[in-house]
């Protein structure tokens, strides 16, 4: 846990404490409320800025910025922050992750997602069809040694989607273009458990979906806009953001947090709130 | 080359501005023709050594406990950017320069405090001459000082600048000619660059809906008096016209919840089905967001000027221009764009009109437009010029001749330096003997201002303003 125990050492400030959670957790938010470390028992911000995708991978861990103009992603390691990396032919990166040795952004503005090299070039991208913000790509994950993308819908405009988004998300192969989940209402999050179940925040229906071999259970979360997911051995950790479009004014009643869901029956235990108004991401780091 | 470029403002930090574009581009062009570009500039949030597109770009943050100094940032708030930014500019570039030499320094001309002694004769100084600040000298300029002196500080010594350096490049031939006559100091011509391979007239089309009834308007729109002119413009258009859709790429516009509330203020301003969509300019999106219509306004003081203009001539599109100083030196009005009266909304309507009604007119402009860009600001060929440059400036770097050119420059920088203390005295005379109750005045309504909110500094200031009339 040394990455944990630097993290804490940057602590910004502290903003509250948890129990009964075994596992460490960071939680990214935008709207300039950065990164949030569950340590000890303690919930320290330990970032500013608007972050949304996390990754981490052999002790580095990786943080992505959300800019409209350019790709901005922060790393830090066990001796401290170590590096960005910026690009300016893509933006607005909602998620990355590691996936065969290379690091992926998810470009949502330019629909397509784009392997970023140290230096902060492109090596290669895989462009989704239509212009400009057209699918709202956003969350990636590996089931079955697939890349798999969650998007708001297969449209062809930039910003289609909005107003017209229900029941039209999908979870897609990104290779082959197979939609493996349908159905959905701004999807986000797509995870598969150790035991093969998948997830994903079926965001604007305020619910989370678990398909454990075909059974398809729903966990609701009433007025609250699930997107961030993460595991444990035990629990399920999904970011709760508020309704979005919350009146900006009203920002600071807004209660975004962590919900605790059991993996075994999928009971919310807990609810943990945090002072933002959305998250984006969620992380368990490895102990 | 081991290329350095210093630019205090550099994107996608602060803003897409003229200087900061210029730099930009040559220095991905530069990286493109396989050079080791290092990009020196003033930090927005922290500073930190990045690795963006290809380039290493060191942002520094400016030294925040000279902000504090508040006779400095009244009187000479140059010599406060000097101290603030400048030297944490320079001081990067030399700490980088120690661990791995540079071949070439390529410094803007605006950043006069250069000529640290030491500098001249370290490695060779090409200086890009910009007569624009970059924004972040904008924001510290903002408000000026209390003496025109001040200015002249500042063009004297960017003078002295030019005498120092190995090479000078400008953008067009009235800037090299302006220089010669004022300096008797040569200047290659180096254009503006875009990157062509972007900006092609042919590729996927944002919006693709309606696409030929469509004019896209590139605004600051947080301007009012731009603001209120793009709706002037829109209405106008929509009383002839109630199919012409509008799609507004806000410049200034950088948020989710900005843009909204942008789009919102346009909400049932025209009869339908005409409307008007909101975007950001996106940078990356750009090529995509002016293809999607025929036709595009620019308003005026747009922050991408002149490259968004170019861009859009790039991509084939028909072009209204506002007139102003840089048109003359970009476009030929009716050949390949349209350069209206600035702020003048009945010629803005009336062109976006007769544009529409006319489909021969438009790609004639439009021809004339990419023909013209493809020939003067293709990025790969530009680059090939200023390498020649750069590779003239380091073979003569060691030349008898260069080093005796920099001892007279020296010889120059110490009568400068004299001029510095005679208008510096003269300036501290003034402050106080001259214009000290105006002065204190001031100070001590800026004070109440800052205590009171602008409005109650304000009152009092139209009360002497009155009395005085």
């Amino acid at each position: 846990m040394a990455l944990a125990k630097a993290l804490a050492a940057n602590s910004c400030e502290q903003v509250g404490t948890y129990q009964n959670i075994p596992d460490v957790l960071l939680v990214s938010a935008q709207h300039n409320n950065g990164m949030f470390l569950f340590y000890d028992g303690k919930i320290h911000r330990v970032k500013r800025g608007s972050i949304t995708g996390l990754w981490m991978e052999a002790g580095l861990l990786s943080y992505a910025y959300v800019y409209h103009d350019h790709l901005r992603i922060g790393q830090w390691d066990e001796q401290g922050e170590k590096d960005y990396i910026v690009n300016t032919q893509v933006g607005d990166i909602h998620d990355i992750r590691s996936f065969e040795g290379e690091l992926l952004a998810v470009s949502t503005v330019t629909n397509e997602i784009s392997v970023i090299e140290k230096e902060g070039t492109i090596s290669r991208s895989t462009k989704f069809p239509g212009c400009g913000d057209a699918w709202h790509l956003n969350c990636l994950d590996v089931w079955h040694d697939r890349l798999v993308v969650s998007a708001f819908g297969v449209f062809d405009w930039h910003r289609q989607w909005k107003g017209n988004y229900k029941g039209q998300g999908i979870v897609v192969d990104v290779g082959s273009r197979e939609v493996l989940w349908s159905g959905l209402s701004q999807p986000h999050s797509p995870r598969m458990l150790p035991d093969g179940s998948k997830c994903i925040c079926d965001s604007q229906a305020q619910r989370l979906l678990v398909d454990r071999g075909g059974e398809i259970q729903a966990v609701d979360f009433p007025n609250k806009y699930p997107r961030g997911l993460s595991f444990g051995a035990e629990n399920l950790y999904v970011g709760l953001s508020q309704s979005r479009r919350v009146d900006m004014l009203k920002a600071e009643e807004a209660k975004a947090g962590l919900a605790v869901v059991a993996r075994v029956d999928l009971a919310c235990t807990q609810f943990i709130p945090l002072p933002v108004v959305e998250i984006y991401d969620v992380l368990v780091l490895p102990q | 080359m081991k290329i350095a470029y210093i630019s205090p403002s550099f994107p996608p930090d602060l803003d897409w501005d003229k200087g900061a574009n210029r730099a930009y581009e040559l220095a991905l062009g530069m990286r493109d023709a396989g050079h080791q570009v290092n990009v020196f500039a003033i930090a927005n949030e922290v500073s930190a050594v990045t690795r963006q597109d290809g380039l290493t770009v060191h942002r520094q943050l400016v030294d925040q406990s000279f902000t504090t100094l508040k006779m400095v940032a009244k009187t000479t708030p140059h010599l406060l950017t000097m101290m603030s930014s400048r030297n944490a500019l320079w001081k990067s570039f030399l700490q980088e320069h120690a661990r791995q030499p540079f071949d070439l320094v390529d410094a803007p001309s605006t950043v006069w405090d250069a000529l640290v002694p030491g500098l001249p004769g370290l490695l060779p100084l090409v200086v890009r001459h910009q007569e624009h600040l970059s924004t972040y000298d904008r924001k510290c300029f903002t408000g000026g000082g209390a003496f025109d002196l001040n200015r002249q500080l500042i063009d004297s010594l960017s003078d002295v600048a030019f005498r120092f350096s190995d090479s000078v490049y400008v953008a067009d031939q009235s800037l090299a000619q302006q220089l010669q006559e004022r300096l008797s100091v040569t200047a290659a011509v180096i254009e503006e660059a875009i990157d062509l391979s972007r900006f092609t007239a042919s590729g996927a089309v944002a919006f693709a809906k309606d696409v030929d009834d469509r004019v896209v308007i590139v605004a600051r729109l947080q301007d009012e008096k731009v603001s209120s002119l793009i709706r002037d413009v829109a209405l106008a258009v929509n009383e002839k016209s109630t199919t012409t859709q509008f799609l507004l790429l806000a410049e200034d516009i950088t948020s989710d919840d900005d843009e909204f509330h942008a789009q919102d203020s346009f909400k049932n301003l025209l009869k339908e089905p005409a409307q008007i969509t909101v975007s950001r300019a996106y940078h990356e999106l750009l090529p995509e967001l002016l293809r999607s219509a025929p036709i595009v306004f620019v308003a005026p003081g747009s922050e991408r000027l002149p490259h968004i203009w170019l861009e859009s001539m790039a991509c084939q599109r028909a072009l209204i221009a506002s007139g102003g100083d840089l048109t003359s030196r970009y476009l030929t009005n009716d050949v390949d764009s349209m350069v209206v009266k600035e702020f003048d909304s009945d010629s803005v309507c009336k062109t976006i009109l007769t544009l529409k009604a006319n489909a021969e007119l438009r790609a004639k402009l439009s021809q004339q437009a990419a023909s013209k860009v493809t020939k003067n600001h293709d990025r790969s060929q530009i680059v090939d010029k200023l390498e020649q440059i750069y590779k003239l400036s380091i073979e003569n770097f060691s030349s008898v001749e260069r080093a005796s050119a920099r001892a007279l420059a020296m010889v120059e920088l110490i009568e400068a330096s004299k001029r510095l203390v005679v208008s510096y005295d003269k300036m501290l005379y003034d402050c106080l003997f001259i214009e000290s109750r105006e002065f204190r005045l001031k100070h001590w309504l800026d004070k109440l201002s800052d205590k009171n909110g602008s409005s109650f500094g304000q009152k009092l200031l139209g009360i002497f303003a009155g009395r005085k009339q």
